[in-house]
């Protein structure tokens, strides 16, 4: 019996580990674009969703295999992102940022109502464990949180070389002052546009362990609350170098699974959450507006 | 021909919302503006605020578009530079220091250097990814070059080598703005427009802001281009020097004939 209690809070410890990692690589890729390149997008969630309902349909409809899916979920994602992005980042400040949520409103609009491929809002149920070198089926919190946590790894070692590395230094420089990029002969359009679609292909990623971890999507879980839960979470972390995006992905997860424990009604705890945040923000913009452990200030 | 870097004939541009309205009106800020720039020399453009020397000289670098006219640029060959984009002047060799320096406030001394780099550093994200320690070989080399440029302008105890790691929004503005000169030299620039040189800058740095800038003909072949209200400066930097007003360029000789000319006297210099 203690047995299986142990078993049981260890599960329950695993299952936020495995969200932490899908929120860093949400928090970790948006921040290249948001920190890095002052593009303020409300839209990751929309990639976010693309990217789960991709796979869905990899490992449901297609059959694929781990890789096979993932590639898919993150190449559509991309071409998407592409599209929108060479779209979009033709408009600059306030412009882009009304761009960015007209393109969550149009991806939640038909992940709700294109019901043949997507269910609409009944969502997509039964999504099979993804298949990894044809024979290990990825079942079970343990594999998904090795697996997680590999893919976050990696995702947070790809972003700490993006950032510091001569393509980072431009992405800062590109927020600091694109008039002088230009006089530099910076190609700034391009900059933008491969800073907004590494971060939308990212998203996908997370998308692929969300849909894959879960077994059940709907759009609900894409939609623009969600976006601007994860600029939340960067804002909240701080971006312009590794560590905000970190601590911003585990203060999110974590903060309302402490609150389980104050022993308050779900329903009060949850809307506590959205007030603690809210007031996060409002203190963190006054008193340290880089965030927990951010760069820039904004 | 060949001796000129830059050709510029019939230019207009006017701020008006109609734009382009009748010929020779007053609505144009620069109106039927003919110039030419030698080569290798130091050209200084000179005039009263508001007659369009900034303006000009973003028409120049592509930040603004001309109403009306053409713009040449004398590298190997003539090339008319009127619908290249603005970075890709830069790539043609046509660098620019801004009036208020535009050193990058989050980047290090030695990455508002280096970040100039084109040819050794591609910038890319795959470059980022696969090939972090090529990079790091390669940044070595390039601060050791903007160390050098440092040591050679400023000599070895300049407050710039101290302040190599510390961000550009630490230094004083006129630390930004001998940085700014410095980074011209990072690059092959044929043609340098610089906005002010020594506006806002203490006396002292007069003659140092004077030796870059002799330096970019002498040592790098450059062309320098540049805006100064500073007359005692123009007369000992610059080699032709150029009057606007109204529009247009009205006196053209050296910096004594057209500093000792009477119109220039009375509608600018307020003799």
């Amino acid at each position: 019996m203690v047995k299986n209690k142990d078993w049981y809070s260890m599960n329950y410890v695993f299952h936020i580990l495995v969200l932490i990692n899908i929120y860093l690589i949400l928090t970790v890729s948006t921040n290249l674009m948001v920190g890095l390149s002052n593009l303020l997008s409300i839209g990751q969630g929309a990639f976010y969703g693309i990217g789960a309902y991709i796979t869905a349909l990899a490992l449901k409809t297609l059959g694929l295999a781990f890789f096979p899916s993932i590639l898919l979920a993150v190449g559509i994602t991309l071409l998407f992102a592409i599209i929108i992005g060479y779209i979009s980042l033709k408009l600059e400040g306030d412009y882009f940022v009304l761009a960015t949520l007209g393109t969550q409103i149009i991806v939640y609009t038909i992940l709700y109502n294109w019901i043949e491929v997507t269910k609409g809002p009944y969502g997509i149920p039964g999504i099979p464990s993804p298949r990894l070198f044809g024979f290990f089926e990825l079942k079970g919190i343990i594999p998904f949180l090795i697996v997680s946590s590999v893919l976050s790894f990696l995702t947070t070692i790809i972003f700490h070389r993006l950032i510091n590395s001569p393509f980072g230094r431009e992405l800062k420089g590109l927020r600091d002052d694109s008039i002088s990029m230009l006089a530099l002969g910076k190609n700034i359009t391009k900059l933008k546009i491969q800073s907004f679609v590494l971060s939308s292909s990212f998203a996908a990623l997370s998308g692929f362990i969300y849909a894959s971890y879960i077994t059940y999507i709907d759009p609900t879980s894409f939609n623009l609350d969600e976006s601007i839960f994860i600029l939340s979470a960067v804002l909240i972390g701080g971006t312009g170098n590794i560590k905000g995006p970190v601590l911003g992905a585990i203060f999110v997860v974590v903060l309302p699974e402490l609150l389980r424990f104050t022993g308050l009604p779900d329903n009060v705890a949850a809307n506590l959450k959205m007030i603690i945040y809210g007031v996060v923000i409002i203190l963190g913009m006054r008193f340290r507006s880089q965030g927990l452990a951010g760069v820039y200030k904004f | 021909m060949g001796s000129n870097i830059i050709e510029i004939d019939g230019l207009y541009k006017s701020f008006s919302r109609e734009g382009l309205r009748k010929e020779a009106g007053v609505d144009y800020l620069i109106s039927n503006l003919n110039l030419t720039i030698p080569s290798n020399k130091i050209t200084a453009l000179v005039g009263g605020n508001g007659t369009g020397k900034t303006t000009l000289f973003n028409i120049i670098s592509g930040f603004l578009k001309e109403d009306k006219g053409n713009i040449y640029f004398f590298n190997s060959k003539s090339i008319k530079i009127n619908s290249i984009a603005s970075y890709k002047r830069e790539h043609l060799g046509i660098g620019r220091l801004f009036q208020d320096n535009h050193i990058f406030p989050n980047l290090t001394v030695i990455e508002n250097l280096i970040i100039t780099d084109r040819e050794n550093l591609q910038g890319t994200p795959s470059e980022a990814i696969f090939f972090r320690n090529k990079i790091r070989e390669k940044e070595k080399i390039l601060s050791k070059k903007a160390i050098d440029l440092i040591i050679h302008f400023l000599g070895e105890s300049s407050e710039l080598l101290d302040k190599l790691d510390d961000l550009g929004s630490s230094l004083s503005f006129g630390q930004r703005r001998l940085l700014g000169l410095i980074r011209l030299f990072m690059s092959d620039y044929k043609l340098v427009l610089l906005d002010e040189p020594t506006s806002g800058i203490s006396p002292v740095l007069y003659d140092v802001i004077s030796f870059i800038i002799k330096q970019m003909i002498s040592n790098k072949g450059m062309t320098v281009f540049l805006i100064e209200h500073n007359m005692n400066f123009v007369r000992k930097t610059a080699n032709q020097c150029l009057f606007i007003d109204e529009g247009q360029i009205k006196v053209k000789g050296t910096p004594s004939e057209v500093l000792s000319n009477e119109y220039v006297q009375k509608s600018y210099l307020g003799v």
